[in-house]
């Protein structure tokens, strides 16, 4: 009886030693986003809507990720481990408002967003054009300080990821519209 | 016999429950905006000069503007000139008693009898400061001193607001407009849950390597 719950045991902790080795493994390793198969949904989004944002990055940190909607339902934020998250309900990057993108803080998606400084500078690009934004302010901030969502009259950009002593802090990144270029299409 | 003693440490607990949660729930703390993304109007704003820090003794030299958040606060927002970012927030608890204002000084705020030579109403104010990382403002020739104090109240000096100010557009955007009042940002990271996997695969693992050994030693 003891053998047979010592294997009972022992098979659990296998299996979750290996799904703990997966976890760090998906959080780390740049390789682990071509697990989820060939990034389509930006081919999606892009050809759904000529107006969706379809690459996020801030070549400082070095961090270049397709960009995802999202939404909030009953007080719960969807994400993805694809790329970062740009809430539908804000208005779109380079727009007057204040625009929410957020993502996970896994080294592979928004873990060096805590080395970005002001003064850096963030691009996102849509099918048909590119926003440059500049860094303006950078803090950490509790949960609970929803006051980073608040609309503006500026066009901004709010980033934010998990950070602290286990993710219990957000580190919050803001930044405004710099001057907007257009990518060449034909290329 | 035994019964009332039961009650009675049943009635102990209890009040503990009851009591603890009331003397730290008395004072009511108001929300306050962030410089990150400031509400209210501004009643101030110094493109660069230097300025006093509530707390401090210092002169920090950079930007400065005050925004009125409601009728009882306010934030200031300072950013020096090599980007170290200084939110204060100041609070107009007039109505607070003084074991309320002992009770917040613990808590770190900051007593500030009067806010008049701050540039604020007369009367006291709570304060606290908290730091942020800006974009170092750009001074601006011949700008001077955008006024001493860190409080604005009904000065107009300084031209235009830093980094952080507003174009005229009324067009007003964001999370909120759709989403209603949103309770909490996303939980972007899954840390815990990860650390949690490991505990069970340690536990499991020892607790079965336990029983094997048991299992050979008889």
């Amino acid at each position: 009886m003891a053998r047979f719950a010592a294997i009972i045991f022992l098979t659990i902790g296998c299996s979750f030693l290996a799904l703990g080795l997966f976890l760090m493994w998906q959080r780390n390793d740049p390789n682990s986003l071509a697990f989820y198969g060939p990034d389509m949904v930006t081919l999606q989004t892009a050809s759904a809507s000529a107006q969706m944002p379809v690459r996020f990055s801030i070549p400082a940190a070095r961090i270049n990720l397709p960009v995802y909607p999202s939404v909030i339902t009953e007080h719960t934020w969807a994400d993805t481990k694809k790329g970062v998250s740009f809430l539908k309900t804000s208005p779109l990057p380079g727009e007057i408002g204040n625009s929410i993108i957020y993502g996970h803080n896994w080294n592979v998606l928004l873990g060096r967003l805590t080395t970005v400084k002001p003064g850096d500078k963030i691009f996102v690009t849509y099918p048909d054009s590119l926003k440059v934004f500049t860094v303006r302010f950078t803090a950490t901030i509790s949960p609970n300080e929803t006051f980073i969502l608040k609309p503006t009259t500026d066009r901004r950009i709010t980033v934010y990821t998990c950070t602290g002593f286990l993710d219990s802090k957000r580190f919050v990144v803001t930044a405004t519209l710099d001057e907007p270029k257009t990518l060449s299409t034909a290329n | 016999m035994k019964r009332s003693i039961y009650y009675g440490l049943i009635g102990v607990v209890a009040s503990a429950f009851v009591a603890v949660p009331s003397v730290f729930a008395s004072v009511s703390v108001p929300n306050f905006p962030s410089c990150l993304s400031p509400q209210g109007s501004a009643i101030a704003s110094y493109n660069d000069g230097d300025h006093g820090i509530v707390g401090s003794d210092a002169t920090y030299t950079g930007s400065d503007a005050v925004y009125q958040a409601s009728d009882i606060t306010l934030i200031q927002c300072f950013c020096s000139t090599s980007g170290q970012g200084i939110q204060t927030n100041w609070w107009r608890a007039s109505s607070l008693t003084n074991d309320e204002i002992k009770e917040l000084e613990s808590e770190g705020w900051t007593y500030v009898p009067s806010g008049t030579p701050w540039g604020l109403d007369d009367g006291f104010y709570l304060t606290q400061n908290s730091s942020y990382s800006c974009l170092a403002p750009t001074p601006t020739p011949g700008g001077g001193d955008g006024g001493g104090g860190g409080g604005g109240g009904s000065s107009s000096g300084g031209s235009s607001s830093s980094s952080n100010s507003s174009s005229s557009n009324t067009v007003v955007a964001g999370a909120e407009t759709s989403e209603g009042q949103i309770l909490g940002l996303a939980s972007t990271g899954d840390i815990v849950k990860v650390y949690g996997v490991f505990a069970i695969a340690f536990f499991s693992l020892i607790t079965g390597f336990a029983l094997l050994k048991r299992h050979e030693s008889r």
